[in-house]
């Protein structure tokens, strides 16, 4: 038997409530992520990623959020039971965290060397003088030029994606086990981008480091990822190995996703992209079908009686879509589907 | 006839970091330095470049949030930092921003309503009853329900929050809008909505747009011609089927090869990329700024810096070595 995952959600439900009613933020959402691999989250905007994130590192306010079903395995402990003391240990040191704006990361009255060095001296408790160094290291490695002179730098002195390298060295900083990445590099060019990329793909590689990689660049996803986690309206719509869903994709809304990208070509140039019709669904409440239904090319009366279950859609790949298998030969065309197939 | 729109010459913005606390003295940050452009009326003109290359800094400048430290920028043949502080307000009405982060850019405590209503006060354009109707008129125009109007910028997603500082930004009927990275913070399918909408406000209103982005395909698919820049200067620009064929800069070809792709191939993870230290602002490179980083450097790039000069019709480069860096590569 092979090693138990370094991450184990199970059945995770989550609630926000409010003066305006609830919202069904998550809905029974299971995963894992093994050690040394990266999962890659992608979904509707609101869909729930960064709050499965939040989750797994207790950062939601306690007030207005409930759990009515779920655990959190991380290294075989319950995180949801785990005691504050222990989450404090394990945020920035054990699990690393890139959040996805990275100004709320950061405080506006401290240099970002002040700030990456207070977090090593926190989790590794070495001197001050220790943590400096390797908070300058860290810059290095993030690629940021001239770390010496950008560790006394405020984070307004800085562009957008240098803020985001500076995240990424402070996330790195403590050498995680788990390193949850939200949007970490949107805010950079692709040269760097790809750069960072094989950054953390060689501490996958070298330390066996997990990575839950949340982006909606399906380039990145295809690039770095080996599995993805497609998400839509708080819940888990498909997943399996990148290979296998971009070569067999089997949910409507990842077929929407797929057809919504810009083609490349001239005889494409400023057409109207395909945009998928209507809006999320409120999520006040149970939905009992298909979450994706009322915006669905595919969509057919029993999609609207009953919610589909994530079945076998594939050797290491899941759907819930009771009209997989249309979805998949509908999409065989699709240029993306054709090079993966 | 084309019409020129907005014309930059020598523009350069300077910063000074660092100083105070426990770093050295302040040094100069060149984080625009010497741009030449011409924007035509109706185009759309793409903004690429490495990050912290001086997009941000370039789109305020033409906003004119900040003034040029050198050089002058002319909007529809007048300098505006050389009129009368009312005028430069008066003309203001004319060009509008687009920002990346929908929710940083809206007032958190006011409703959509009251934030779109508030540019059309502040330039006294109607009635109030005019206004509040033609605040449900550009909604409609940027896809929002009237009862979208009464929410507040946090109980929107992410997409909706975008078509309002979209409409915000049209409100005034501006000639020209500069949209620093306005689809980046979207999943791809609200991406799509709001490239559409704003295929549809061209369409609509004639509108000069300049796109910035990191996203190549999105840049691929909206812009006319594409400006690419390097610490602070422009070193391609080029109509958007040139450059995407190759591109004629090293760094250029270096982004477009860099491009992630959702597509076989592209899967590279374990293989180091083309890396070369990343220049400074504080301290950058003599002659071509790109010279560390480039495979096909010279002694001639120590020395000299490569002026942006003529390389194709309507395409111009700022390399020495561009014609025979193009005939290697074939
Ligand atoms: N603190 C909160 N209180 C109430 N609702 C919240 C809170 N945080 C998030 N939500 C809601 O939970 C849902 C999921 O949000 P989440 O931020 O996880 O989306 P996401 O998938 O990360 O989207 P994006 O791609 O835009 O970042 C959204 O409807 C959001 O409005
Ligand atoms: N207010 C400021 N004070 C000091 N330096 C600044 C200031 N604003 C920008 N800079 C510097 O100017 C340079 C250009 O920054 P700018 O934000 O224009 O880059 P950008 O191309 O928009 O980058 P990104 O793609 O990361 O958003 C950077 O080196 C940045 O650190
Ligand atoms: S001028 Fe020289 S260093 Fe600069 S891009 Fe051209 S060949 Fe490379
Ligand atoms: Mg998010
Ligand atoms: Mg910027």
């Amino acid at each position: 038997m092979s090693a138990p995952p370094l991450l184990k959600v199970e059945n995770l439900s989550l609630r926000f409530t409010g003066k305006t009613g609830s919202l069904h933020a998550l809905s029974d959402v299971s995963f894992h992520v093994e050690k040394g691999e990266i999962l890659s989250f992608v979904g509707e905007s609101g869909c729930g990623k960064s709050v499965t994130a939040m989750s797994i590192l207790r950062l939601l306010p306690r007030s207005g959020v409930s759990y009515p079903t779920g655990r959190i395995l991380f290294d075989g402990a319950d995180l949801r039971t785990a005691s504050e003391r222990q989450m404090q240990r394990i945020r920035g040191g054990r699990i690393g965290m890139i959040f996805q704006d990275p100004m709320t990361s950061f405080t506006p009255v401290h240099t970002v060397g002040m700030q990456i060095a207070e977090t090593v001296a926190q989790h590794r408790g070495v001197s001050h003088g220790q943590a400096l160094k390797r908070a300058r290291q860290m810059l290095d490695l993030v690629r940021i030029p001239d770390a010496a002179r950008r560790l006394g730098a405020y984070p307004h002195e800085l562009s957008g994606g240098m803020r985001q390298r500076v995240m990424i060295a402070m996330a790195l900083a403590c050498d995680p086990e788990l390193l949850i990445a939200d949007e970490p590099t949107t805010a950079l060019d692709v040269t760097v981008q790809a750069e960072i990329l094989a950054l953390i793909d060689d501490l996958r590689r070298e330390l066996g480091m997990s990575v839950i990689l949340i982006t909606h660049d399906l380039g990145v996803v295809a690039q770095v990822a080996d599995r993805v986690m497609v998400m839509y309206a708080g819940r888990i719509v498909e997943e399996g190995c990148i290979e296998d869903v971009l070569a067999r994709p089997s949910h409507g809304y990842t077929a929407g996703l797929l057809t919504a990208l810009p083609l490349p070509g001239p005889h494409n140039h400023r057409t109207r992209l395909a945009e998928i019709p209507g809006a999320v669904p409120r999520l006040d409440r149970e939905i009992d079908a298909c979450v994706y239904a009322e915006r669905c090319a595919f969509a057919e009366a029993r999609c609207r009686s009953g919610l589909p279950s994530l079945a076998p859609a594939g050797a290491s790949h899941r759907a819930a879509c009771v009209r997989a298998d249309a979805v998949a030969a509908a999409m065989a065309g699709n240029d993306i589907v054709r090079a993966w197939a | 006839m084309s019409e020129i729109h907005v014309a930059l010459e020598g523009v350069g913005k300077t910063y000074h970091v660092g100083g105070g606390g426990m770093f050295a003295k302040a040094r100069p940050l060149y984080a625009v330095d010497d741009v030449n452009l011409t924007v035509m009326r109706g185009e759309t003109l793409g903004l690429v470049g490495e990050s912290g290359c001086g997009k941000s800094t370039l789109s305020r400048l033409i906003m004119h949030l900040e003034r040029p430290s050198t050089g002058r920028i002319a909007f529809e043949g007048t300098d505006l930092n050389a009129v009368p502080a009312n005028a430069l307000h008066a003309a203001r009405q004319k060009f509008q921003m687009v920002f990346q982060d929908p929710y940083a850019s809206l007032n958190a405590r006011m409703t959509a309503r009251r934030i779109l209503a508030e540019a059309l006060i502040n330039y006294r354009v109607g009635s109030r009853a005019a206004i509040a109707a033609r605040v449900e008129e550009i909604a409609a125009v940027c896809g929002l329900q009237p009862y979208h109007l009464d929410k507040y910028p946090h109980e929107l997603s992410g997409g909706q929050c975008q078509r309002i500082g979209l409409a915000r930004a049209i409100a005034l009927e501006p000639t020209l809008i500069v949209a620093d990275e306005p689809v980046s913070a979207l999943d791809v399918s609200i991406q799509a909505q709001i490239i559409n909408l704003i295929l549809d406000l061209q369409r609509q209103m004639g509108l000069t747009l300049i796109f910035v982005s990191h996203d190549l395909s999105v840049v691929a698919h909206i812009a006319d011609r594409v400006a690419v820049m390097y610490l602070g200067r422009i070193i391609e620009l080029a109509p958007v089927f040139d450059l995407f064929a190759g591109g004629a800069h090293p760094y250029t070809q270096m982004l477009l090869a860099a491009a992630p792709r959702p597509v076989p191939s592209a899967r590279r993870r374990g293989q180091a990329v083309a890396a070369g230290e990343l220049p400074s602002p504080l301290d950058p490179p003599s002659g071509c700024h790109f010279r560390p980083r480039c495979p096909f450097a010279r002694e001639r790039c120590t020395r000299e810096r490569p002026a942006l000069r003529p390389y194709r019709d309507g395409h111009t480069v700022a390399c020495h070595f561009a014609e025979d860096i193009a005939a290697e590569r074939t």
